[in-house]
């Protein structure tokens, strides 16, 4: 119906039987139309502020126009007392039915939200709704009055323009207030009640003032309510309207204030421009700032996700690797830049590890590296080498023909032989420390120009060997290059920087930045740094020595070897090998009650040692299997070593073929 | 006969086929010896498949073994068949199972006379 919120206007009555919805809605129109009549100017038919159409136009939109007789009903029933024949109730009756669909209808066309969060939506309200529609009751009533001679024909026009206003303004101030009761949207968090309560206690007083005798300071109000309206958008001035509406009828109605020794007429027309100029600015005020607020929720919004997939937002746990990052875009305001690193695990348990720079700033930079970022990992994954991931994205680059031209480097870094290869693409020389923390060297192969500058281009690769607790640091250009400051010169800078840095890695590339940077960045900055940290690839587990345990053990220990890159001859052996020792240990190590088991292992470089071990002492030799199992683990195994006191330990290493390691 | 394994028993009374599918350890092995069991009696040729069974320890070793001798005592015939590509057939090889048993690649090759 209405776009937004139809749950929300709904609630609980929109649940109930039509039946239902009629009779509350012909009582809440009723009691709105007694409450209006209170407020009468003069006698007991001219009312300035008619409630009875904001309840129909919100009744009608929520539940639908089908609850039309509920308006016409309580409508008679209003008009009956007070009107001058029953035909002219009647007609007066259906001209209050027809003004609220005429409404509804001109909204739905319109797409209105009840939340009034547009601006189009307040004036939706106050012109179609309020004066376009309203004109219908009150024409159709005046020629009711007029026809059953209640009115005449000199003062047609003025009994028309106070019907008409009441009606509008019946909706204008009534319907707002009512939707303000829907359900709020998840909350922001913070308490704004004490706001509320200093804000209502401004609103009373300057109604009080209001209502004064004698002082005409009725328009004290009118910043009260922008103030509300500013601060709690279309809610807090739907209500602040209601309660500025009555009070300002009501001072009219006493003839004092404002409206003391004015004529009948004057007084009307007073008021009422005064309740509309509120309710008008009000919401309208109310929109433009929350769609101002929504615009500049929307692009902060639109940034934070776009710089969230650019970079990773955690680095990958890399055995036997300590990593620490950190990244400074140039551009102040938009956080986003076109420097990256990455860090991902490849397949056959090694790591790809990235840091790159494309040329240029802001956001086309940082969208034309995400494309890169994305586009590498692609490629790492089904590469053989890293040169020929960078020959693939350099081909990419030139095949897109965005212009965009990236420095990358790019290494692959396997933790089980601490062997790195990797492929530079005109990136500036990562630099490499040695385990005293002293930087021993940069690599500088360079082996091939930035990708995206020349097609056809082949990258080859350089392999190295770390040491353990040595550290490796990668850089974009911003950290070392100045004004005025030879690269060389940066580097060395860099060099004597690194020297003069601690242990803890994300301190040493804090440290970095703070000695070599001033304090507003010309460039973006990326730094990416990897110390060996000596943790070995480790497995652990331990169950209960009883025959279901060893399937177990052997699966978990199948997926931990697959994890790192172990397949083939290599895992089924070693697997075969330790279902044996298990098995031993379950057969052998216990009595009736059967105690924990142990299996432990620990890749490194190229071996691996498995060690399984009880807490039990296997009894010897009454095996029926004739010591089987035993020569099976010894065949496939390289080393097998059997420690029986005080706790049987059975340590067995294998060199791996690595048959399926490339 | 357990989650680790199921056993598919096929052939006619007397030439019996049972493949395993899964694998066998020392949790399920006496499991699959008692299925084993029900279609020894009448057997004259028993084929234990090993087609589709992806892992095997010791205790099944000495299983097979166990089977080979009964039905030897009786002068009847067991044979055992694993694929060539296998990843259990360089167990049977260190086990010694290859210079007990006959083992062949394929099902087809058993020699009923």
């Amino acid at each position: 119906v209405t776009g937004v919120g139809v749950d929300q206007q709904l609630g609980w009555l929109g649940r109930r039987p039509v039946r239902t919805q009629l009779v509350v809605v012909a009582l809440t129109y009723y009691v709105a139309g007694q409450a209006g009549l209170r407020l009468s100017l003069v006698g007991r038919s001219v009312t300035p502020l008619w409630p009875p159409t904001g309840v129909a136009v919100v009744a009608l939109l929520a539940f639908g126009r089908r609850l039309w007789p509920a308006v016409t009903v309580a409508a008679l029933a209003i008009n009956l007392p007070i009107g001058p024949t029953v035909a002219a109730a009647v007609v007066i009756a259906v001209g209050n039915t027809l003004a609220p669909i005429a409404a509804v209808v001109l909204l739905e066309r319109v797409h209105f939200r009840i939340d009034l969060a547009r601006v189009r939506d307040a004036a939706a309200l106050v012109f179609l709704a309020g004066f376009a529609a309203m004109a219908i009751s009150a024409t159709v009533g005046t020629l009711a009055l007029y026809r059953a001679g209640a009115v005449t024909g000199h003062n047609v026009a003025g009994a028309w323009s106070v019907w008409w206003t009441g009606d509008a303004m019946g909706v204008l101030v009534v319907a707002p207030f009512l939707w303000s009761f829907r359900r709020a949207p998840a909350g922001r968090g913070r308490n704004r009640a004490p706001e509320a309560v200093a804000l209502s206690f401004l609103l009373v007083g300057a109604c009080a003032l209001a209502m004064l005798p004698s002082i005409p300071v009725l328009f004290m109000v009118v910043p009260v309510v922008g103030l509300i309206a500013w601060r709690f958008g279309e809610r807090g001035a739907a209500r602040a309207d209601l309660v500025v509406s009555v009070i300002a009828t009501i001072v009219a109605a006493h003839e004092t204030g404002s409206f003391a020794g004015l004529s009948l007429l004057a007084r009307m027309v007073t008021l009422q421009s005064f309740n509309a100029t509120v309710v008008f600015t009000s919401l309208l005020l109310a929109a433009a700032v929350s769609q101002r607020a929504d615009v500049a929720a929307v692009q902060r919004e639109a940034v934070e996700t776009l710089q969230r997939s650019l970079l990773p937002e955690h680095l990958p746990h890399v055995p036997g690797l300590e990593l620490a990052s950190r990244y400074i875009p140039a551009s102040e305001h938009v956080q986003l830049g076109g420097d990256w690193y990455d860090v991902m695990a490849l397949e056959n348990g090694r790591y790809g590890i990235v840091i790159g720079d494309v040329a240029g700033h802001g956001i086309i930079a940082a969208a034309m590296m995400g494309k890169i970022r994305m586009a590498l990992r692609a490629y790492a994954f089904d590469s053989n080498s890293c040169g020929a991931v960078l020959a693939r994205l350099n081909a990419l680059l030139r095949d897109v023909q965005e212009g965009a031209t990236a420095t990358v480097w790019y290494g692959r870094y396997d933790p089980r032989d601490r062997t790195l290869e990797y492929s530079n693409a005109g990136h500036l020389p990562p630099l490499l420390s040695g385990a005293d923390g002293a930087p021993t060297q940069f690599l500088e192969e360079v082996h091939g120009p930035p990708l995206g500058a020349i097609g056809g281009v082949r990258f080859s690769q350089s392999q190295r060997v770390l040491d353990e607790g040595s550290t490796l640091l990668l850089y974009t250009d911003g950290l070392i290059e100045r004004r005025n400051v030879s690269i060389d010169n940066g580097l060395a800078a860099l060099r004597a920087q690194m020297r003069g840095n601690g242990t803890d890695l994300q301190a040493a590339c804090d440290a970095l930045i703070v000695g070599l940077v001033a304090e507003a960045a010309e460039d973006d900055i990326a730094v990416l740094a990897l110390r060996l940290c000596g943790e070995a690839i480790e497995f652990h587990v331990q169950r209960p020595a009883v025959p279901a345990s060893v399937p177990q053990v052997r699966h978990l220990l199948h997926t931990w070897l697959a994890d790192h890159g172990i397949t083939g001859d290599d895992s089924f052996e070693i697997l075969i090998a330790t279902t044996e020792a298990c098995a031993n240990v379950v057969t052998h190590a216990y009595g009736l009650k059967a105690g924990p088991m142990n299996v432990n292992a620990r890749l490194s470089g190229n071996g691996l040692l498995v060690v399984v071990t009880d807490d039990g002492r296997w009894r010897t030799a009454a095996t029926k299997d004739g010591g089987r199992g035993l020569s099976i683990i010894r065949s496939v195994m390289d080393e097998v070593e059997i420690v029986t006191t005080p706790r049987t330990e059975v340590r067995m290493e294998r060199r791996l073929i690595g048959s399926t390691r490339e | 006969v357990s989650d680790l394994a199921h056993v598919r028993i096929g052939g006619n009374s007397t030439t019996p086929t049972v493949a395993i599918v899964g694998e066998i350890d020392i949790s399920n092995v006496a499991d699959i010896g008692n299925a084993i069991d029900k279609t020894v009696a009448d057997a004259v040729v028993l084929t234990i498949d090993l087609t589709a069974t992806t892992f095997l320890d010791s205790a099944a070793i000495g299983l097979l073994f166990e089977l080979a001798d009964r039905l030897h005592t009786t002068r009847r015939a067991l044979y055992v068949v694993i694929p060539d590509d296998s990843a259990i057939r360089r167990l049977a090889k260190l086990s010694g199972l290859d210079a007990q048993v006959p083992v062949l690649p394929h099902g087809d090759d058993i020699n009923r006379d």
